[in-house]
């Protein structure tokens, strides 16, 4: 039985309504597409911040990060020390970040069309809009399952309910674009962070830190507290989320958005490196929640969730429902929303811009007035949203959350990080090359999705699931797009193709 | 051993830097907004002139 009362959906409301109050309101400050999309580049540091955290907390990254704890103990937080040394080496020495400011681009596919022309532009697009689509299609499933377990509804609302939310969130999106998500970032991270808090107190003084290290060491041995010597993890699993996540920090587009829409490239190395240890709190945190519930949680729930991928994530909710008391409930949920719609709002323009930007910049080409742009992009976050419902609230998820978020993220972050580093640093790099590396790498991880759903197929399945695994498999994706940017720029130069014009190539 | 200090200082760590920059980023970012604001409206101002 969940404690969540009056008082808790009273307070859950004032949120709501004062969120979309106040996004709504901002878009008077909207009359330009840059406006709508970077906010006319004039954010500072201390919103940067606010707005990158809130947005990269959604409730799937704290269901995913729980769900790490649980099953892995502290070494499921390892992806976050990962990224946090990833945003603090780029936010010091400005790698990437810097030239793509520099450059005064909205996306990072048109960084690509100097070096590597339109139709690498175009590409690079697809692939992103391909990749961040699917990620982004789970959050409103995930989100809804954490609302129905903590809450205790009726498992039958949960589509009703989630409609009704992302109808808000791409209202406020819609009207006022980057102005309204910064506002509404702002308010969503100080009480996402006043629920994280709370709930994290609450947790160490109620379970206690020994009797999680105990069930830790229990449930997980010495591979709780280390990666490397984990049954399941090992050196591949630090390898790969190392590279995901430097990978992720110069091209995720929710990411570099904040970068490219900061007043100059020092603020935006500035918020990387004020929001660098945010990324370790992003999985601990929850982590902790996460190992709470594996220590207090009933031993044969536990042993019954532990064995069972798609109820691991469950595990979580399921300790908070019991666990919370009236008032600090209506907190968390109010928290978890404001984690959920800035994720969302920020997801559908990030993608939207993408969209807008790149793969619509042959017809558009730069000439459309500022009204018919800004129709466009509305229209553009209204499809999205419209996709989100259908994919995300009847995709069936039955594997890990973050697996599935790492996989379909690498579609575009392999080839993305290649061609950016190559477009920075490498002068011989060209569209062979590049085109090459998009391939490749989206080749590599959209085989890997398949071979996955093939259980028909047992040779294929479990060559690339067992034999192979997921965390190789996705090393395996970033060398051979490195190595096809390298190939084919080379082929390219030795062919004597270097001088041709970008329109006759690719 | 070392892994349980190890991990028990990071988590210490996160609460208290989280609850730092909660309450730096509230009062500072809202400060920011209140400039973004009127740095917007001069633009739109500007773009109406033209």
């Amino acid at each position: 039985m969940s404690n969540f009362s009056i008082l808790d959906g009273s307070i859950v409301g004032i949120y709501l309504i004062g969120c979309m109050v106040a996004g709504i309101m901002a878009r008077r400050y909207v009359s330009r597409v840059d406006q709508f999309l970077v906010a006319g580049r004039e954010m500072n540091l201390y919103l940067g911040i606010a707005s990158l955290a809130a947005t990269e907390f959604g409730i799937a990254t704290c269901m995913y990060s729980a769900e790490l704890g649980f099953k892995y103990g502290f070494s499921g937080a390892t992806p976050g020390v990962m990224m946090c040394l990833s945003m603090l080496f780029v936010g010091y020495t400005g790698f990437c970040i810097k030239p793509l400011r520099d450059a005064g681009v909205i996306t990072v596919p048109e960084f690509f069309q100097t070096q590597f022309g339109s139709k690498v532009r175009w590409m690079s697009g697809l692939v992103i809009v391909l990749g961040g689509l699917l990620n982004m299609g789970v959050f409103l499933r995930v989100g809804g399952e954490f609302l129905i377990a903590v809450c205790g509804f009726n498992p039958d609302h949960l589509e009703i309910m989630m409609t009704v939310l992302l109808l808000g969130v791409a209202a406020y999106t819609i009207l006022g674009g980057m102005v309204s998500i910064l506002i509404t970032d702002y308010l969503q991270f100080i009480v996402m962070s006043i629920g994280l808090i709370a709930v994290t107190i609450l947790v160490f003084c109620n379970v206690g830190w020994n009797n999680m290290v105990s069930a830790i060491e229990t449930r997980h041995g010495p591979g709780g507290f280390n990666p490397f010597i984990h049954d399941e993890l090992g050196w591949q699993y630090v390898v790969f989320y190392g590279t995901l996540a430097t990978s992720g920090v110069i091209t995720w587009q929710t990411i570099v958005q904040r970068v490219l829409a900061a007043k100059d490239s020092k603020t935006g190395q500035a918020i990387y490196r004020g929001t660098s240890f945010f990324f370790v709190c992003r999985y601990l945190i929850p982590g902790l929640w996460g190992i709470a519930a594996l220590a207090a949680l009933d031993s044969e729930l536990v042993s019954q969730l532990l064995v069972d991928p798609t109820n691991a994530r469950l595990a979580m909710p399921t300790f908070l429902r019991d666990f919370l008391p009236v008032g600090m409930m209506g907190i968390v949920i109010a928290a978890m929303l404001a984690a959920d719609m800035s994720s969302d709002s920020a997801y559908m323009l990030s993608w939207g811009s993408v969209i807008y930007n790149d793969i619509l910049a042959p017809f558009h080409k730069n000439k459309w007035s500022q009204k018919r742009g800004l129709l466009w992009n509305r229209m553009i976050v209204a499809s999205i949203g419209v996709f989100l419902l259908l994919y995300g609230l009847w995709y069936p998820l039955k594997d890990n959350i973050m697996d599935y978020l790492a996989i379909t993220g690498s579609i575009y972050l392999s080839s993305m990080s290649v061609l950016l580093i190559a477009g920075c640093y490498w002068r011989r790099s060209n569209n062979w090359g590049a085109a090459a590396a998009i391939c490749v790498g989206a080749i590599m991880p959209v085989s890997y999705l398949v071979a996955d759903v093939l259980t028909q197929f047992e040779t294929v399945n479990q060559f690339a699931t067992r034999d192979i695994g997921l965390y190789l498999w996705g090393i395996l994706t970033y060398i051979a797009a490195a190595a096809a940017m390298v190939i084919g720029s080379l082929l390219k130069i030795s062919l004597g193709f270097e001088n041709e014009s970008e329109a006759s190539d690719v | 051993m070392f892994e349980h200090w190890f991990w028990l200082s990071v988590s210490v760590a996160c609460v208290i830097w989280y609850m730092t920059v909660t309450i730096f980023v509230a009062i500072k970012g809202f400060s920011d907004i209140k400039s973004m604001f009127t740095k917007l409206s001069r633009q739109k101002d500007e773009s109406e002139n033209i």
